[in-house]
């Protein structure tokens, strides 16, 4: 009992990773290879993808060369071809650095075990030569899986507290700063799309935030979840810990909102699928009123989606952006009804990331977080919640994601 | 006006000083609040947001106390004595200009000349300019005050230079006044009743505008029928009421020659309000811009010749 304690110290602010359950990077897809027999003094071991992936790999090299072919022919490549070719191109590289590391692998693995003379350098050079490999296959891997719909759009977050009264309002804004920091720390352009601050007291009741950076949705899609906080709120007065939790929805931004494409926003959707709301004002308006009445709502009627805006001075503008959140709201939902729909066809257990999940605990008296979903632990809030340290947590929960769609992709084959 | 009661006030003033000093012009704690962080957000540095609070209480429009006012892609600067571009002119700019750059009829190749009477801050000129593209405009206005701000205003959006004339087109022959072929004309004469202006005018707009671009009768809307009709292709001129709408419908159906080459529309705002009278005549050029504003307003007159003498 007290060596559990010991080997988790809940209270003691120790700043660093630790593994809660260690990550099973490509496990289930690979097949380990725990390679001398002889002797157990190898000191690393390493994965070899597993043989289906492999083939994948081969097929798409096997299609490069014919494209290669005909590229010496002199055919013509139109932009998609070009497309395809590059993205084949990049992708064989890897796979070649992929073989010839492994091949390296197995020869210092020989060496060692044939070679005694040769044995200390080889396994020095085997020990540095493991993490490389590991960074290969995982890249090759990623280049394997087909790529998320919006992986290269920018992103949308919408956060909104959730149980916990102000507490949770608190706890939203402290979100919100954290993807603040966490875009200034990739040097990301963001903007705040719209706030309501919570008039009496401290904490926010809505907030939009736009990460313009193309591909930022790849990455914080992740983020996408209820949050939730553990700590003695400011407001407490008697010492004890609250739980509380804030909703984050990660939605992917089509096309940009300038004022220009606003019309192009307006004129995709069909006649009659969207009513506009405008503040009805009584009186004649025009010359005669000078009040800023700029607030905006869309219905889209065949899914029922309001979006209202009022943060800007222009109507004009209000309606931009309410149209660009209307249209990230639709796009995120078609993409979960598809994937719904897929994985109903594959049968396949439902993966954990449902948004409706608690995906992760921010833990203050232990100093913690923990994303449940890839139970990686991190004893550095303050670090994560400064935006400095939340990469690491992304990162855990990309390679998590990588293994989990192979996985899915295996078990589809 | 329903009366604010005091504990609003009250409410308003707990949660921020000087918050509930916007309450009366604003009438709600929700517009308030916006009104609020614009002003903190915008406000020259120099300025306090109590004093900023104390202006919007003695009615001075928040246009004049920022300086600005966003219309459409532009930033307009509004100053005291150039009224303050508004919202439904805005939305009507807009959906003009999408109408026209939506249309194939313009290849935007030959220029596309459009004059605005009546300019003010300049707001509709620069705008269509802005967003037509291969367009140049002239922009009319009685005030040196308006002129020179909408001076600044092309400076401030790096809009191309268009021509700018001080001069009251009520009085100067219009032969005189350039361009002479116009492709679009708009413009916001004052269209506010003299007999309504105590009474239906906003006491901010009462007190802080001009009232030379308020209050108005029909003669602009006259001089546009007898002085304008003849150089331009079509219009555009924002009305208050349907009055004026009526005055410009009767004025065209009732002369013979400009019921056969004319068609008429009224636009109403999204508030439900009737907003603009439009018309565009049936020539060579002008019969292929029917199809394009059916759309944009309800016609009430249709050209009685059907592709009218070139």
């Amino acid at each position: 009992m007290w060596l559990s304690k010991f080997q988790f110290p809940s209270r003691s602010i120790f700043k660093g990773v630790f593994l809660g359950h260690k990550l099973p990077l490509l496990v289930r897809l690979t097949s380990t290879t725990t390679n001398s027999k002889s002797n157990g003094s190898i000191p690393t071991q390493y994965t070899e993808l597993s043989p289906l992936l492999v083939k994948q790999a081969e097929k798409y090299e096997a299609e490069l060369k014919d494209l290669d072919k005909d590229l010496s022919c002199g055919i013509h490549f139109d932009v998609n071809k070009q497309k395809h070719y590059a993205k084949l191109s990049a992708l064989t590289d890897t796979f070649i650095e992929y073989k010839e590391k492994l091949n390296e692998l197995k020869s210092l693995q020989e060496m060692i075990v044939s070679d005694p003379s040769l044995r200390a350098e080889a396994e020095q050079e085997y020990a540095e030569l493991v993490p490389q490999y590991e960074t290969t296959s995982s890249r090759l891997v990623n280049k394997l899986l087909p790529p998320h719909p919006f992986a290269d759009k920018p992103s949308l977050l919408e956060l909104r507290p959730g149980v916990g009264g102000i507490e949770a309002m608190i706890f939203t804004q402290n979100l919100l700063d954290m993807y603040i920091g966490y875009a200034n720390y990739r040097k990301w352009k963001y903007r705040i799309i719209s706030k309501n601050e919570n008039e009496s007291g401290s904490g926010i009741i809505d907030a939009i935030l736009s990460i313009e950076e193309a591909g930022s949705y790849d990455r914080l899609r992740f983020e996408a979840g209820v949050h939730r906080v553990q700590r003695i709120p400011s407001t407490e007065t008697k010492g004890r810990t609250h739980t509380s939790t804030a909703a984050v929805v990660v939605l992917p931004q089509i096309g940009d909102e300038s004022a220009k494409s606003i019309d192009a926003y307006e004129r995709t959707f069909k006649p009659g699928e969207i009513r506009v709301d405008i503040m009805r004002a009584s009186g004649k308006g025009g010359q005669h009123v000078n009040t800023t009445d700029s607030a905006v709502r869309l219905t889209h009627i065949p899914s029922g989606i309001v979006v209202s805006m009022q943060d800007e001075r222009s109507q004009h503008k209000n309606k931009a952006k309410a149209f660009t959140i209307l249209r990230a709201r639709l796009a995120e939902k078609e993409r979960l009804e598809k994937e719904e729909k897929e994985r109903k066809a594959r049968k396949s257990q439902v993966s954990s990331t449902n948004r409706s999940d608690k995906i992760r605990t921010y833990n203050f008296p232990q100093n913690r977080i923990t994303d449940h979903r890839c139970g990686f632990t991190l004893l550095d809030l303050p670090g994560v919640l400064s935006g400095e340290r939340l990469d690491e947590v992304i990162e855990a929960m990309s390679k998590y994601d990588s293994t989990e769609r192979a996985k899915e992709l295996l078990e589809s084959n | 006006m329903p009366r604010i009661s005091p504990s609003l006030l009250k409410k308003a003033s707990s949660i921020r000083p000087g918050l509930h000093l916007l309450i009366p012009e604003c009438r709600s704690l929700q517009q308030a609040t916006l009104e609020y962080k614009w002003l903190s957000e915008e406000l020259p540095p120099e300025k306090s947001i109590l004093w900023a609070c104390l202006q919007r209480y003695n009615h001075v429009p928040l246009q004049y106390i920022l300086g600005s006012q966003p219309f459409g892609a532009l930033d307009i600067i509004c100053k005291p004595g150039v009224l303050i571009p508004r919202w439904e002119t805005e939305e009507w700019v807009m959906e003009l200009i999408t109408t026209i750059n939506n249309s194939t009829l313009f290849n935007h190749e030959t220029p596309l000349h459009i004059c605005d009477t009546c300019t003010g801050t300049g707001c509709i000129a620069l705008a269509l300019n802005h967003g037509i593209p291969n367009s140049t405009f002239t922009a009319i206005d009685i005030s040196k005050k308006a002129i020179d701000l909408v001076k600044l205003n092309i400076l401030k959006n790096k809009v191309g230079k268009g021509r700018l004339i001080q001069r009251n087109i009520l009085t100067s022959t219009p032969s005189n006044v350039p361009p002479l072929h116009i492709d679009i004309l708009t413009g916001n004469p004052p269209y506010i009743r003299k007999r309504d202006f105590n009474r239906d005018v906003k006491t901010s707009v009462r007190l802080f505008e001009p009232k030379l671009a308020l209050v108005g009768e029909l003669e602009f809307y006259q001089n546009l029928v007898e002085h304008w009709l003849s150089k331009t292709d079509s219009f555009f001129y924002e009305i208050g009421d349907t009055g004026q709408f009526d005055y410009v419908e009767t004025r065209i159906k009732s002369d013979s020659k400009l019921s056969q080459s004319w068609s008429i529309g009224l636009k109403y705002d999204s508030n439900g309000k009737p907003r603009v009278v439009y018309g565009f005549k049936n020539n060579s050029k002008g019969a292929r811009l029917l199809p394009l504003f059916e759309n944009f307003g309800t016609l009430k007159h249709l050209a009685t010749t059907e592709t009218g003498a070139k």
